[in-house]
């Protein structure tokens, strides 16, 4: 989740400066050889790959977003000395509040709350699907969002799929597309 | 650690903005100021749904601080933060907030008086306006702010410094005055110094250094001395109210633990529960809540503490649905499918609309196919 964190910093960076390296999404399933996995983004969303990890919007980042990435399974959770590691043989369901818990640690998602998670079968292998929701507190308007997340563990790492818009409009209007996206995604 | 640094920024800006040229204004501009930004920071809090919402338990809380406070007439007025840190602040324009972490910690009125009293102290005794005239102060803003984004790095430890956030000189005058409110009020002043007692237990059992931001803060066992000789001075006896705050504090207390819970904080449930004791002021399906701060904690021993909380819990709490749920995974995941089927059944008797009813299902399907081979 460090990661993930490095990534928001990075490319918040590269928006301040104005060197974008956002590309256009293809039409094809594209391979990330660092993170041994394949996904067909949606079409014609912008995309930023930082190694492993690859966010993709269609309305600019904050606004709506899904973020596919993976992370090694040794200090997949957690930080400092409450580090712990991720592991195949990891309840699925288990899993998921691993997931959620690291994500709560991120700024705006502290009001995370799992709505529902069920089995979900990810890349073939078994994973978790969860839907969330949570307010934003950064700021005092208090946006309300959605998330779709999708998790599993191989010995090649920790995957998670992780999209979230706004309740209001942005959710409904683009989860279709985000979902055949996850489809599509094979672990190498 | 980054989030860290991205709070400790927010705090500096804060900070910055709480202190800048102070030189520059005149009294009544920089009060006009100080309680321009406590208003905002009341309006956020309001706006972001992070408060306890319970108005009988926030007239139950009001009584209280009028009664410490009878001359305020409205101008202190206590909310209920939705945190699970053992803390509590006071801003300038009056509002003082505690968290339902600090109400799931104490045991009476009693303890509850002193915390408010001295809060209350730092409002009645201007220092706030004191420390930000001399440019000392970083609480308020910070505190509101670190705990407003989270239990974070940050949030921790602005989560006990508000308790003990200002000078030396300031946090001794609110815990003289405090004390003085308490012993007038009627309370048993020993609360006082059982509170911070508590305080002191949690820092060393989750070795938490004493947070430190000046040099000139008092340690917490200091503060638990000065409260022992102003005790020693005291009339004796006084009320404890133990009961009345134990029903008015009950679903806020639940939920601060519910929170520890959700946090997966293991160490700190254990903590609570067993080593202070507070499972005897709880619900009884809170034992639940001990067995799960054994597994999560997953110390040696802890495995078979929890599995015995678990069984307790059926016992005391038969309806409490995610017992039967925690116990029946553990026993599947340790190979007594034949336990743990009826188990994951009850769970879906009890609580149909789960959030995990995926899972559960999936186990019983694959349980049931295991069982019947």
């Amino acid at each position: 989740m460090t990661r993930i964190l490095k990534l928001t910093a990075g490319a918040t960076m590269l928006m301040l400066v104005g060197c974008m390296t956002w590309q256009p999404t293809k039409s094809q399933a594209i391979a990330n050889n660092g993170g041994k996995y394949s996904i067909q983004l949606p079409a014609g969303w912008n995309v930023l790959t930082f190694g492993t990890q690859q966010m993709v919007t269609r309305y600019g980042m904050g606004m709506q977003q899904f973020v596919v990435g993976q992370t090694k399974n040794k200090g997949a959770f957690g930080f400092g000395k409450e580090k712990s590691d991720a592991s195949p043989e990891m309840d699925p369901r288990d899993l998921c509040t691993k997931v959620v818990a690291n994500m709560k640690i991120q700024p705006n998602h502290e009001t995370l709350e799992i709505t529902s998670v069920a089995p979900a079968l990810l890349g073939g292998r078994a994973g978790f699907r969860a839907e969330l929701t949570s307010k934003r507190t950064f700021q005092a308007d208090g946006i309300r969002y959605k998330h779709l997340l999708y998790g599993v563990v191989t010995p090649n790492g920790l995957y998670t799929l992780h999209y979230e818009a706004p309740v209001l409009y942005y959710f409904d209007k683009d989860v279709a597309e985000v979902e055949r996206s996850v489809s599509t995604f094979k672990l190498m | 650690m980054i989030r860290a640094r991205a709070l400790s920024l927010l705090a500096a800006g804060a900070l910055a903005c709480a202190c800048m040229p102070a030189s520059a204004l005149n009294e009544e501009e920089q009060r006009a100021r100080i309680i321009y930004q406590a208003d905002e920071a009341t309006h956020v809090i309001d706006e972001l749904d992070i408060l306890y919402t319970d108005p009988v338990l926030d007239a139950y809380l009001q009584g209280i601080v009028d009664k410490l406070f009878p001359e305020s007439g409205g101008k202190l007025v206590i909310r209920v933060f939705k945190a699970t840190s053992f803390n509590a602040f006071a801003m300038s324009n009056g509002r003082l907030y505690i968290h339902t972490g600090t109400l799931l910690r104490l045991k009476d009125e009693a303890e509850l008086a002193s915390v408010l009293g001295h809060e209350g102290s730092h409002v009645y005794d201007d220092h706030i306006y004191r420390s930000v005239s001399s440019a000392k102060i970083t609480m308020p803003i910070l505190t509101v702010l670190g705990t407003a984004l989270g239990a974070g790095a940050l949030g921790q430890l602005a989560g006990v410094s508000s308790i003990m956030g200002m000078s030396r000189a300031h946090e001794r005058e609110a815990d003289i005055h405090g004390f003085q409110r308490l012993a007038k009020a009627g309370y048993d002043t020993s609360g006082a110094t059982e509170t911070f007692r508590r305080l002191l237990r949690e820092l060393d059992a989750l070795n938490i250094k004493q947070p430190m931001f000046f040099a000139s803060h008092p340690a917490v066992s200091d503060r638990i001395a000065n409260y022992m000789a102003m005790s020693k001075q005291a009339p004796p006896g006084g009320s404890r109210f133990s009961d009345e705050y134990l029903i008015q504090t009950a679903s806020a207390r639940v939920a601060a633990l519910d929170g520890i819970l959700r946090e997966g904080n293991g160490k700190l449930l254990v903590h609570l529960l067993e080593r202070e004791d507070l499972l005897t002021t709880l619900p009884p399906f809170c034992r639940f809540h001990l067995a799960e701060g054994f597994r999560l904690r997953n110390a040696e021993g802890d495995r078979d503490k929890a599995l015995a909380a678990y069984r307790e819990t059926l016992t005391a709490a038969p309806d409490y649905a995610p017992t039967y749920a925690a116990l029946g995974k553990r026993l599947m995941h340790d190979g007594d499918k034949a336990g743990a089927l009826p188990l994951l059944r009850k769970y879906l008797e009890l609580e149909p609309d789960s959030v995990e009813k995926g899972f559960i299902e999936l186990y019983i399907t694959t349980l049931e196919k295991e069982t019947a081979q």
